[in-house]
This record gives C-alpha cells, structure tokens and sequence, in this order.
C-alpha cells in the first residue's frame, strides 16, 4: 500500500515541481544518458536487493534515472542528487551509506581490526623472534638450509632413478 | 507414494545419523569397537538411504508430480527434463536434501578410507559428520514442527508459528490438492552456469566439514600431531577445488547472463561462498609450514573452525535470505535455528580448542622476519583482513537494522575501496614467498634471486610509464590519478611472473645437470615429481592472469549509453585497440522456444570503416513467468570484450537504447580461472613418491597409537 501510495505520490508530485520551477533552469544543458548513469551507479534500486539503480531494468529506477536527468538539466552536483534521493527514501538508497553517526563504524570497524591483526603479528614476531635468539633454535645455519631446494631435487631424482 | 517413501527414508536418515553419532562416541568412550563398528556400519546406511531420497525426489520431479509442493515449486509441465532434475537444487527444501546427501557420501567415503589408517580418530570424525548431517535432515524432516504445540501452550506464538512453518520445508511435503500446473524455474537459472553452479559449490562446502571433524577428532582424542593434517591434506584440496570452480562459475554466469557488464558484485551471496574460501586458502598455506616446521598448530585449527563455521553460515545466507532483511530472517524458522546451530558449534570448538592448548606447542620458533614463515604469517593476516572486511560488510546492513535503527546498503564501492588494496598487497606476498627460504634468507642468495623479478617489475611500470606507446594504454581522461597504483601494480605482476617463472627454470636446470634430459621432458618430470609445489605455481600463474583481467576490467573499463534510429550509429573507444562504431541496423522479433519470445536488434561492428562483426543483443521474454531476461552479445578477444546490451526499444524497433561496455582483459580472467584449477589438479593429484612416504608415515603412526592406547 505505501509503495502504491508513493508511485501514485511520484507521479503527480514530480511532474507539478518540475513544472513549477524546474522548466525555467532546465535549459542548461541537456544530460547524456552516460552523465545520468554516473551518478545512477552511486544509487541503489529501491525494491530490489545488490542492484545499482543504473543497471536496474524495473519502471522504478527508469523513473529514478529520469529524475536524475532532470536534477542534472538544473545544474544540481552529483553529491546533491544524491542527497536529494537519501533524504527522500532513506540513507539505503545510497551505495555506500554516509559518513556520519552509527554508518562510520562500517569504515572504522574493518580498519580497527586490521590494526588489532598487524598488532598482534608483530607482538607475535617479536616474541617468536626472541624465543629463537634465546637458543630455542633447531642447529642448522641458514646456508645450508637456503641450497636445500636444490638438493631436494637431487634427492628425489636419485629416489626416481632406482 | 513414492512422496511417502521418501519422506520415512528422510526420517531414518535422521534417526540414523543420530544414532552414528551416540553410537561412535559411546564405543570410544567405552572402548567398546563393536559399537563404533555398529556407528560405522549407520554412516552408510545413512548415505544409502539418503540416495534413496534423491533417487525418489528425482523421480517426483520428473514425473512432474504437482501434489508434492517442491515439485509444483520449482517445475512446470513445459521444462525439458534435463531442467526438472536439476531443479532438485532450485529450491529452498530440494538444495537442502542435496547438501545432506553430499554430506553423508563425503562422511562415509572419509569414514572408509581411513578406516585402515587413522583409526584412532574415526568415532570422533562419525560424531561431528553425523551431527553436522542431522542438523540439516533436521531441517527438511518436520522434526521440528511437533514443537509448535508446546510452545503455543507456553504462550511463545511467534516461535511457535515459525516451527509449524518447518513441516512444509520437507522436499516430500504433499499438498492436500493437485495444482494444474507448477510455478517453473527462473528463467535466469535456465542456463548451464547455473546449473553447474550450486552443486559445486556444495561440494566445496560439504567437503570443508571434513577437514574440520578430523580437526576436532585430534583434538578430542589429544592426537593433534600430524596424523590428522596428513589425511586431510588432499580433503581439503578437493574442497578448495570444487569451491574454487564454484566461485569461477559463478562469475561467469553472472558475466553472460545478467547483462550488466560486471561479474561479481558483492551480493550477499556471492560473499557467503567467497569467504570460506578465503580462510580456507588462508588454511592451505599455512599448514604447509606445520607440515614443514611443526609450527601454527593452534592457528590451522582456528581456521579449519572459523572456514566450518562459514560453511554452515555461507549455506544459511544463501538460503535464509536473512541478509536482505531482518524481517526476512524471522519469517522462516530455518534462520533462527542455523543461527543457534552456528554459534553452538563455534563456541563448543573453542572451548574444546583451549581444553587442548596444552598439545598443540609449537616444535620450532621462527628464526627471522626475512623467511618463508614469515611471509606465510602476512599472507594469512592479508586473507583474514579480507575476510573479515567482506564479512562485516556483508552483515552491516542488518547490524545497522538492529543497533541504529536505521537500514544501510554497503555495496561494492566500500568492497573495492577497501579489499582492493587488500588483494594487492596479498598478490605481493604471492610474488615474495618462493623467493623466501625458510628459517631465514641470506642477503647475497635473496638478491641473486630477486634481480631478474626486480628488473622485470621496474621495466613494466617504467615503460607503461614513460614509453609514449605503452603511456596510452594506461591513461584515459580523467584517470590519471589512478595511473601510478596501477602501472605499480603491472609491475608487480611482472615480478611474480618472473618469480614463478625463475622457479620452474631453477628447477628444469638442475634435472638437466644430472640427467641431461631435453627441456620438455625436464619440464614434465619436475612437475610430476613435486606435483604440490610445481601445481602450486601453477595457481598462482592462473591468479596471475586472474589479476591481469580484474585490474583490466576494474580500472579501464569503458561504458556508454545510446539511443539510435535505424542506421545510426555510435562509438565507442577502447583503450587498448582503438575505436568501434556501432550502428543499429533493425529489430526483429521472433519464437525460440514455445514460451519464449525472442526480440533481437542487429549491430553492425566496425573499424576504422572496416566490418569486423555482426552482434544481436537481444531479450527474451517468457510468456509464462512474465518475465524478460537480457541476453549480452559479445564479441571476444585476448585485449578486449566487446559487451552490448539491448535496454529498450520503441515504435517497433524504429529508435532502441544500447549498452555498450569495452572489457578489457576480461579474458585473461577466464583464462586463468582454467590454469588455476589445472594447476590445483596437479597439486592434488597423488604422487608416487608422496603415496610411499604416506604408506611408511601412517604404519610409523599406526604404530605409535598402539603403544600410546
């Protein structure tokens, strides 16, 4: 019921404000259907789930897509069409949600438990490091070791050739 | 009556499994080996009478047999029979019935095959397949309904209409009436991606539940020495394997029948079968340094635990719907229950793990940062990041729902911007690792080994660069930004190339010193005999290449829409050939099945005015499911696709819009997905070498678990 009562809401609203003030502005410049994707990809489609609203085929986003032409042809910015749709639908018509309040942990959490990882790495390192200087060390120098590839080669042609 | 049958086979199974897993601990516990004998003997009765189900939903399906509601879900009388037996996986209760049944082949073919060798560890192995099993029969058994009775007496209505929900989950739940007709299958599943796809993917995730009850087993039985990563070693290959061809399948439908010029776009989905993969792979290298230097022995359990419970998780995402919404969550009661399931396990492993520290100490200590160990240990924190950044993206949306109140959509933009770097700096290690030896490096070999890699890398970016030829390649307008990432990033491609190829050469040379064999036949023994690591290159020359088409289509793809009359025409401009002119010829509109109407426009390609190609973009409309589907026309070579789509005609055909987007490299995408999974094949495949060692390794540990008992 809400969504019919909005398409019905959208299709008479728009109309009547671009009439009213969008028609003076709209002569700018004319938007490419490129220009209006650029700015569609950033979108994502109301009713349906991990679809940008530019490769979405549904009358919604072909609306949406139109609106967007409109809002270019008056000479609003990108980073304004795109808060014109977030603050009329909600921050989840956006692809990526805003930096602001509560959505700032989805950047900060993944860097924080990077930082947590690398960290604990190193602490790890350092101790295995030390544990191995203290003597804990298997006696081979590392030399000996380093032609090892060669000689496993060797020693699994000699193991073939018997 | 065949709907009946299947359904008491269901229950058996059920009761079975359940039994198998009592049975095994019981007997161990008791040291009683009739009864683990008695467990062993329930684990194939289970995988036969689950066949028994798959064989009679088979039937159902084919038969077209619409009182029963999973046939009348997902076929119709019109869908050839090829698709009616594949839509044993288009649906919800079917895909279930699959995964059990993959399951309890896997637990008895690992139940058999080490019954000789690692006895020891078997009850525990029944135990966690068995209970992993009958939590899914559970699932699509009914066992779950009769709990809606108590539960509405207890006042929990919501709960309790969520389990009368479960009996009609059963694949062989009979409505009270027979429909016409049934619903039939997406159109967009109609296509041999698709039907490839789930089942191997399935096979990469049941296959990991292996890996994961030997894990448990040694652990349980304080066995955690070798033994248990000895018979896991080529499980969790085959796993790794099937989830990888998954994964490339996947993309490749996604490419071809979606039509929208991309192949992976960070859905839910998509990042339920992805993350397992990558602690699973996290998990493949990292046991090579247990194998090696007894160390990480805490850590290759946490991942075979963190990659089970993604797994569980993975099939429950994809299943569940859960993280389209909260809403759709709570609107089956498979998603509470797969929940509950998930955390129980995670947390009884744990506990378990940390019951055991105590045998898992390290035998070695890492020596120096400039080792193989090392580089091992970054190349694990690079896929856990990733891991993690995937899923946490993945349930913010939900997470948001729940703790702000507020719904967000995280999309690919926050996956790329932040994986991205990620999986450069992963490609990194890649290149660095088979120039690391282990314990530690000495500077003179590191830079003998590291000069022509080096000299490779500096001339690829240099070159792209500065030379104005190549320069072109890498800049487009308003690009230039990005144009030092990655021409840093090409370099480093280089690099690994010539790692990898300094690798194989190193070792041709040295056969060629001793047995002065020609290059070719060098080649072939070196690979036969050190099939692990010569097929581990392998992969990564296929991830090479991967890389090569990510980047490509990432960075430089071109995309235009146009609305033409007839004859005229557009360009397009791709940055690695030149310029294409696309001009609209007509539309024509025609049957290419009984259902399904086909409206195709007609594209002339050229050149420099030179034809090179005819393309037809078209969509498909299917007349029963009222729905249409685009179907791409492409023009393909190794520099570019040519990627074109039919958005919308008008007046017949006298004006339509095109998509047109110029892929570059995406080829080499494909191309490598092949070499990875031929290199992983060769890794897999058991050497002879390797089977005598194994033989002599196991009657060793045999031995020593004689005297322990």
């Amino acid at each position: 019921m809400g969504r019919m009562s909005r398409a019905i809401l959208r299709c008479l609203v728009f109309p009547a404000l671009v009439l009213i003030w969008g028609v003076p502005r709209a002569f700018a410049q004319e938007p490419s259907p490129d220009d209006i994707n650029r700015v569609a990809r950033q979108l994502s489609c109301p009713t349906c789930t991990g679809i940008n609203v530019a490769d979405c085929p549904t009358e919604t986003c072909a609306q949406w897509r139109a609106k967007i032409g409109e809002l270019l042809a008056e000479g609003k910015t990108e980073q304004e069409i795109l808060e014109y749709f977030a603050a009329r639908y909600g921050d989840h018509v956006l692809q990526v949600p805003p930096t602001r309040g509560f959505f700032l942990s989805v950047w900060v959490v993944p860097a924080l438990a990077i930082l947590v990882g690398l960290g604990t790495l190193g602490y790890l390192m350092h101790r295995w490091t030390k544990a191995s200087t203290a003597g804990k060390t298997s006696p081979t120098p590392g030399d000996v070791v380093e032609d090892e590839y060669i000689r496993r080669v060797e020693q699994e042609l000699g193991i073939w050739r018997k | 009556m065949a709907a009946d049958l299947g359904y008491v086979a269901l229950l058996l199974a059920f009761v079975l499994s359940i039994f198998a897993a009592l049975a095994a601990w019981w007997g161990e516990h008791r040291r009683t080996i009739e009864l683990v004998l008695s467990a062993r003997n329930a684990v194939l009765a289970v995988a036969g009478l689950l066949t028994l189900a798959i064989a009679l939903e088979l039937y159902l399906l084919l038969s077209s047999d619409f009182r029963v509601m999973y046939v009348a879900q997902v076929t119709n009388r019109a869908m050839p029979a090829f698709f009616k037996l594949t839509a044993l996986w288009g649906g919800q209760a079917g895909s279930l019935l699959f995964w059990s049944w993959l399951m309890s082949l896997f637990a008895a073919v690992a139940v058999i095959s080490s019954w000789q060798r690692t006895r020891i560890l078997i009850p525990k192995v029944i135990v966690v397949t068995q209970l992993t099993l009958a939590f899914f029969l559970s699932l699509i058994s009914g066992i779950w309904a009769p709990l809606a009775s108590p539960l509405k007496v207890l006042g929990i209505t919501a709960a309790a209409e969520l389990m009368a929900e479960m009996e009609r989950l059963t694949p062989f739940y009979q409505l009270v009436f027979t429909p016409v007709d049934g619903s039939g299958l997406n159109p967009l599943l109609r296509h041999w991606g698709m039907i490839i796809h789930p089942p191997l993917l399935y096979l990469g995730f049941v296959g990991f539940v292996i890996p994961f009850a030997f894990a448990v087993a040694a652990l349980s039985t304080c066995q955690a020495d070798d033994l248990w990563i000895r018979v896991i070693r080529r499980w969790t290959l085959v796993a790794w394997l099937f989830l990888s061809m998954g994964l490339l399948v996947g993309m490749w439908w996604a490419y071809g029948v979606l039509g929208w010029g991309g192949y992976w776009g960070w859905d839910p989905v998509e990042n339920a079968a992805l993350m397992p993969w990558l602690t699973g792979t996290a998990f493949l290298h990292s046991v090579i340094i247990q194998e090696r230097r007894g160390m990480f022995k805490v850590w290759n359990m946490v991942l075979v635990m963190i990659t089970y419970s993604l797994v569980i998780f993975g099939t429950f995402l994809t299943r569940s719907g859960v993280v389209s919404s909260v809403h759709a969550f709570a609107q089956s009661g498979v998603g509470p229950l797969f929940l509950g399931f998930v955390a129980t396990t995670f947390v009884a492993s744990v506990i378990l793990l940390f019951a055991r520290l105590d045998s898992l100490r390290s035998e070695n200590a890492l020596d120096s940062l400039v080792s193989r160990e090392a580089i091992f240990l970054l190349n694990n924190l690079l896929f856990l990041a990733i891991f993690f950044v995937t899923f946490w993206g993945t349930i913010f949306p939900v997470v948001s729902e729940l703790l702000a109140g507020e719904k967000a959509i995280v999309g690919p933009p926050f996956f790329n911007q932040v994986n991205g770097p990620l999986f450069g700096l992963l490609v990194l290690t890649m290149g660095i690792a088979p120039l690391m030896p282990w314990r530690r490096a000495s500077s003179g070999k590191l830079a003998r080994l590291v000069l022509w890699p080096i000299l490779a890398g500096l001339a690829t970016t240099l070159g792209l660069l500065v030379v104005p030829t190549l320069r072109q390649f890498v800049i487009l307008p308003g690009t230039s930004l990005r144009i030092v990432p990655v021409t840093a990033f090409y370099g480093l491609l280089a690099f690994t190339l010539v790692v990898i190829g300094q690798e194989f050469w190193r070792g041709i040379r040295t056969r060629r010193r001793v047995t002065r064999e020609p290059y070719l036949t060098a080649l072939v023994n070196l690979v036969q005999h050190n099939r692990r690591r010569y097929g581990g290159y392998l992969v990564h020359l296929g991830v090479v290449m991967i890389a090569l088409g990510v980047v490509g289509t990432n960075f430089f793809k071109v995309e235009t829409q146009r609305n033409l009359a007839q004859d005229e025409s557009f360009t397009i401009t791709s940055p690695l050939t030149g310029i294409y002119t696309v001009t609209y010829v007509g539309l024509s509109t025609f049957l290419i099945a009984e259902d399904v109407q086909r409206t195709a426009a007609t594209l002339r390609i050229t050149r420099e005015g030179e034809l090179i190609s005819l393309l037809q973009p078209a969509q498909d409309f299917f007349i029963l499911q009222e729905q249409a589907m685009t179907i791409p026309a492409m023009r393909h070579s190794l520099a570019e696709d040519l990627y074109i789509i039919l958005a919308g005609w008008e007046d017949g055909g006298a004006t339509a819009t095109f998509k047109a987007f110029v892929e570059p490299l995406v080829n080499w995408l494909w191309l490598g997905g092949l070499v990875f999974i031929f290199g992983t094949v060769v890794a897999m495949w058991p050497t002879q070498v390797e089977e005598r060692r194994a033989a002599v390794a196991a009657s060793a540990s045999g031995h020593a678990v004689v005297t322990r008992s």
